[in-house]
């Protein structure tokens, strides 16, 4: 999974006692050249989306930015009390190609422009309906910041503001998509909320913003949009909150170590970082292996419920003792521990005999 | 659907990108995404610059800009420039136009995008009906129409089947509804963007500009 922008900020959300990933988000490293550098081997595992969903996704979101914006238009348009052919589109990348110099800082400050234009009340020739790719970004340091990039803004006449929303080409059945993909979908939005809310308080229009972020996915007919679904981002953007001054903590004591001038890399630096392994990691971090090699004689390599059961720094084979010869416990805390181990040897029915003793050689 | 090339003649075949884009441009009358021209580019010089991307023309436009800039812009021939927002004159670098445009036509209004859209639809629509022996390879352009009728409201567009006709004529009727108030629109704001300090024809309102004006 990408460490870039508002899906960097997700990934820290969900794990933002991991210093090490807060670091590589910070660093914008290139996780798979980042792994190497670290381990010095190839990584060998499976890392990214898959072509093919990547595909589907840019003809998915082709579909609805061509024509300026015809698809999107017609699908965002009736929502917001708007007739599709009468509103107007700013595309920002078409403006500012990435391959600009500079690209995103300039987006961003047209984007400032639009809302200022908003926050004086200007007439709706100066505020466009909806913004393809509108430029926002969260700073992390004085001169430091995260660009965030919503995949587009509608302006709401209720609320006199804008709304994030992203666009996202897995498939609603039944009303709602997959619950994991959600979830991902939902904390990103969070960022672009956090960010957007950042602007807006710059600028005195923070009462306008709701925790809030329209979603466009697929139907099962091709690249055809579902209808929009707008969902509340409570819940989300406290965590991306959390998840940014967990950067800025970091990112202030990399600053210190590595502002004292060692000369050292970042990668030195890394190995020293705190981090935590957890179930989520399995499915989204490429430094997966190097971490459960460095936590493999503790519970954590078990998974968060034994870490949340056992503590994560109970070595497997202290528990394993325990199980074996209650009687050795040292604390109360391993009196509790042993107790524990017992009544789930007798539920599971566990034999704790030697083989050697369990098998019966004829 | 049948449509007859005819041969290319000497000047068109020793052409180069920078005069194909201009030739372009001026062919489609309007502003053009530097996608959309591209998918000209190959259709009309298939022969000589079939594997053209937007990338590389708008590098193109870009350099020539400067080179012409720094050279002094009141040279003979038209160069080409990037679009402007009506509002604050924000250069839209993949929006092109030609220099020798007069200011209102190099600018997009809240209204411009769907205007443009619309223009280029009929010419595209048009160039295939009456004009197609001019083009080396038609599919680029057939790929450019098909895309651009899907936004025409009420249309669908069917794999491989090209109402050329109906959908130039929806467009065309569509563009008369706002042809005007759009036009106005511009010439008020370009007769405004002319009094702004910063303002370059060519580029805009460039963001330097912007920070000093305090934004």
């Amino acid at each position: 999974m990408s460490l870039a922008g508002a899906r960097g900020l997700a990934r820290i959300s969900q794990n933002p006692r991991c210093d090490l990933q807060t670091a590589m988000v910070i660093n914008q490293v290139n996780e798979v050249k980042f792994y190497k550098a670290l381990t010095g081997k190839e990584f060998e595992g499976e890392y990214g989306e898959r072509t093919s969903a990547r595909r589907r996704g840019r003809m998915f979101e082709t579909n609805l930015y061509q024509n300026d914006a015809a698809e999107l238009r017609r699908t965002l348009g009736p929502r917001f009390g708007y007739n599709p052919e009468d509103m107007s589109v700013r595309n920002l990348v078409d403006e500012i190609p990435d391959h600009m110099k500079g690209a995103r800082q300039r987006r961003y400050m047209r984007v400032v422009q639009i809302f200022a234009s908003v926050a004086a009340g200007l007439k709706p020739s100066s505020v466009p309906h909806l913004l393809i790719e509108p430029q926002l970004r969260l700073s992390v340091s004085d001169n430091h910041f995260i660009y965030i990039t919503p995949d587009f803004a509608i302006f709401d006449p209720q609320a006199e503001c804008y709304v994030v929303g992203e666009v996202k080409s897995m498939i609603v059945r039944a009303g709602s998509p997959e619950r994991a993909d959600l979830e991902r979908a939902r904390r990103q939005a969070g960022a672009e909320v956090l960010a957007l809310q950042l602007l807006a308080k710059q600028l005195g229009i923070i009462d306008r913003l709701q925790d809030r972020a329209n979603f466009i996915f697929a139907s099962p007919f091709g690249v055809i949009p579902h209808p929009p679904v707008e969902e509340n981002l409570h819940a989300e953007v406290s965590e991306i909150r959390k998840a940014l001054e967990s950067c800025r903590r970091v990112n202030s004591d990399l600053e210190a170590l590595m502002g004292q001038g060692s000369g050292k890399d970042f990668v030195t630096y890394a190995r020293t970082l705190r981090f935590t392994f957890q179930n989520t990691c399995m499915s989204s971090c490429a430094l997966l292996s190097y971490c459960k090699a460095r936590i493999s004689d503790t519970t954590q390599v078990l998974g968060d419920e034994a870490t949340d059961a056992f503590g994560p720094t109970t070595e497997l084979k202290r528990l394993y003792e325990l199980m074996l010869n209650p009687e050795s416990a040292r604390s109360a805390e391993e009196v509790s521990l042993a107790a524990r181990l017992k009544e789930a040897r007798e539920v599971l029915g566990v034999d704790s005999r030697p083989v050697s003793e369990r098998i019966r050689v004829r | 659907m049948a449509i007859q090339s005819s041969p290319k003649s000497p000047a068109d075949r020793n052409l180069t990108l920078y005069e194909a884009m201009l030739e372009g441009i001026s062919d489609l009358g309007c502003l053009v995404y530097s996608k959309e021209l591209v998918l000209y580019i190959q259709a009309r010089w298939a022969g000589i610059y079939a594997s053209v991307i937007p990338a590389q023309i708008e590098r193109l436009m870009l350099s020539r800009l400067r080179k012409y800039e720094t050279e002094g812009l009141r040279a003979a021939q038209p160069v080409l420039c990037p679009a402007l927002t009506a509002v604050r004159g924000e250069a839209i670098f993949r929006l092109m136009a030609r220099s020798d445009w007069p200011l209102e036509s190099r600018l997009v209004a809240a209204t411009t995008g769907r205007l443009r859209y619309l223009q280029i639809t009929a010419r595209v629509c048009n160039l295939l009906l009456n004009e197609g022996y001019r083009f080396d390879n038609h599919s680029p352009l057939l790929k450019l129409v098909s895309t651009l009728a899907r936004g025409l409201p009420g249309i669908t567009v069917k794999y491989e089947q090209y109402d050329l006709k109906s959908w130039r004529d929806l467009a065309s009727e569509l563009i008369i509804t706002i042809s005007d108030k759009d036009k106005k629109i511009r010439i008020d704001s370009a007769t405004s963007l002319l009094t702004v300090t910063y303002f370059n024809e060519f580029w805009g309102v460039p963001e330097e500009g912007m920070e000093e004006l305090g934004v």
